[in-house]
């Protein structure tokens, strides 16, 4: 007969985790510049004439100062691409619908300007981690390119002149994205996001401005662009969110000091959804995913690594589950290929018993 | 306190009358004062009936009154609809209400007033630093005040340069030395 008591002895081992590694709950930053064009008018305003003549003027601008950019007007995207580029942050979704837009995209994907979105110009650089100083001289570079041959509205008062005053001064929102899952588990995320508004930072989604929190996922960006150099935001964002990884990883460490079970059941609940169910809807998988990182980052997870993790939280995306099938998917097929492409991928994927 | 004018009646109020080419305030009588300032008479139409008269005599300075609040009201309330719209783009202070946008630089300008307050609220320091084109070139319009108060600088119009000063101040801009004009 078999000795369950025993068998619970053994399992009630602690957990051999000997490291929580901070960045793991990293997972990007970028910087990003409104700056819009003097005497043209503003994107919301502009007749589709005026709107494309300010797209053709910028970008033929970037066609003359950096080679190293690809270069597409938003009309010559079909809908699935426009998809793929929102879904890899390389777009805003207001800028998927316009059809004056337009997008310069640098070869490494490490700077992007968005044409005609809210403002003339949105000039992004991206960086790993929290290298937001890598980000900002991405963008900062391109945007003194582009200073050479175009006017920006701008006053020595109020700074680069933007369609929402929001953004005014600087023009500059620095972001950093963390996944915040311990402290979501202990239940002191709340407390943190409220702590992190009071000091004037903006707590977004995992696609910025008006999207819900998915998988544990947030942004984090200052609120404030006027009367604050671009170098102080950047180290003032820094500063902080660097005390914001440093209270996830202390939730992370409790969690698994004082309930060691409860994670072990918990990842095992997921990997096994993802390993078997016939059906995934993209917002349960991303949840699914985001207990899988925590899982895998702290090593309690075999055969997968954190960008692969990562890696799947993109390719699940409709966009990209309908440029894998090559074909436009209805919602319910995209939910039986999405646990297919899961349930394939993380078929050797194990949770440590200790 | 005896009148200053006939000195024999006690002085009620105070008038003010020109002596030698200098005003004075004199304290008098109330005869005196009426002698030296007699009520404005209202000019009425002979031809109306004698009782219309009387009763427009006596309600008329009430009627003024009435018909000029009534105006300054009316001029108020017409001030404060009044709807600003941008000479660039044609946006309205109400259409930028509904879509938290503006549509153009020159809607810095035309709405200064409701931005700035905005601007305080939302930004903490309301003055920017941080970096700058490598040649900032100044609006149309600011040009144009820029240009106007060089000329008045030239010519020597110190209340318009002052005013010209300002606004260029409030829309951004430097306006240069404040000196006075000598």
């Amino acid at each position: 007969m078999t000795d369950l008591g025993a068998i619970i002895r053994k399992r009630s081992k602690r957990l051999k985790v000997t490291r929580i590694p901070a960045e793991d709950v990293l997972m990007g930053c970028r910087v990003r510049l409104a700056r819009n064009v003097q005497s043209h008018v503003f994107p919301d305003r502009a007749t589709p004439g005026q709107a494309t003549a300010v797209l053709n003027k910028i970008m033929a601008v970037i066609a003359d100062t950096h080679q190293k950019t690809l270069l597409a007007a938003i009309k010559d995207f079909n809908e699935q691409e426009r998809l793929n580029l929102f879904e890899e942050h390389l777009i805003s979704k207001e800028l998927m619908t316009r059809e004056t837009g337009g997008i310069a995209i640098s070869i490494d994907k490490a700077m992007v300007v968005m044409v005609n979105e809210e403002d003339h110009l949105r000039i992004q650089g991206f960086a790993k981690g929290m290298d937001i100083e890598s980000a900002w001289r991405q963008a900062d570079a391109m945007d003194s390119l582009l200073d050479e041959k175009l006017s920006y509205a701008w006053t020595p008062r109020l700074g680069y002149l933007t369609a929402c005053p929001s953004n005014l001064g600087t023009g500059m929102r620095a972001s950093i994205m963390l996944h915040l899952m311990g402290l979501r588990m202990t239940g002191e995320l709340e407390a943190v996001i409220r702590g992190l508004e009071r000091m004037r930072l903006l707590v977004r989604g995992l696609y910025g401005e008006g999207s819900e929190s998915a998988g544990h996922i947030y942004q984090i960006s200052n609120m404030e662009t006027l009367g604050m150099n671009e170098q102080a935001i950047l180290a003032r964002m820094k500063r902080i969110c660097e005390e914001v990884v440093r209270q996830e990883c202390n939730a992370r460490a409790r969690i698994i000091q004082n309930s060691p079970r409860i994670v072990q059941d918990f990842f095992i609940r997921s990997l096994s959804l993802l390993q078997h169910v016939l059906m995934m809807p993209s917002e349960e998988a991303i949840e699914l995913l985001s207990a899988l990182r925590f899982g895998v980052s702290i090593g309690l997870v075999t055969d997968l690594t954190v960008q692969d993790v990562d890696e799947l939280m993109l390719k699940i995306q409709p966009g990209h589950l309908m440029r894998e099938c090559n074909e436009l998917l209805p919602p319910d097929k995209r939910d039986e290929f999405r646990a297919l492409l899961l349930n394939l991928r993380l078929a050797k994927a194990l949770v440590k018993a200790t | 306190m005896k009148c200053e004018i006939c000195h024999t009646q006690n002085a009620q109020r105070a008038i003010r009358k020109r002596v030698n080419n200098e005003e004075q305030e004199l304290y008098v009588c109330d005869s005196c004062a009426q002698a030296q300032h007699p009520p404005q008479k209202i000019a009425v139409p002979e031809e109306l009936p004698q009782g219309v008269m009387d009763a427009i005599k006596e309600t008329l300075p009430e009627i003024m009154g009435m018909i000029l609040g009534a105006t300054v009201e009316f001029s108020g309330r017409l001030h404060a609809v009044k709807d600003p719209v941008c000479p660039i783009c044609g946006l309205s202070r109400s259409d930028y209400k509904k879509a938290a946008r503006l549509g153009c630089a020159q809607c810095y300008e035309t709405f200064v007033k409701d931005l700035d307050n905005l601007v305080d609220d939302m930004h903490c320091i309301p003055r920017h630093t941080g970096k700058a084109p490598k040649h900032p070139k100044p609006s149309q319009h600011v040009s144009l005040l820029m240009q106007n108060l060089r000329t008045a600088k030239q010519e020597q119009r110190q209340a318009d340069a002052d005013e010209l000063s300002a606004r260029i101040l409030q829309l951004g801009w430097d306006p240069g030395p404040t000196e006075e004009i000598v």
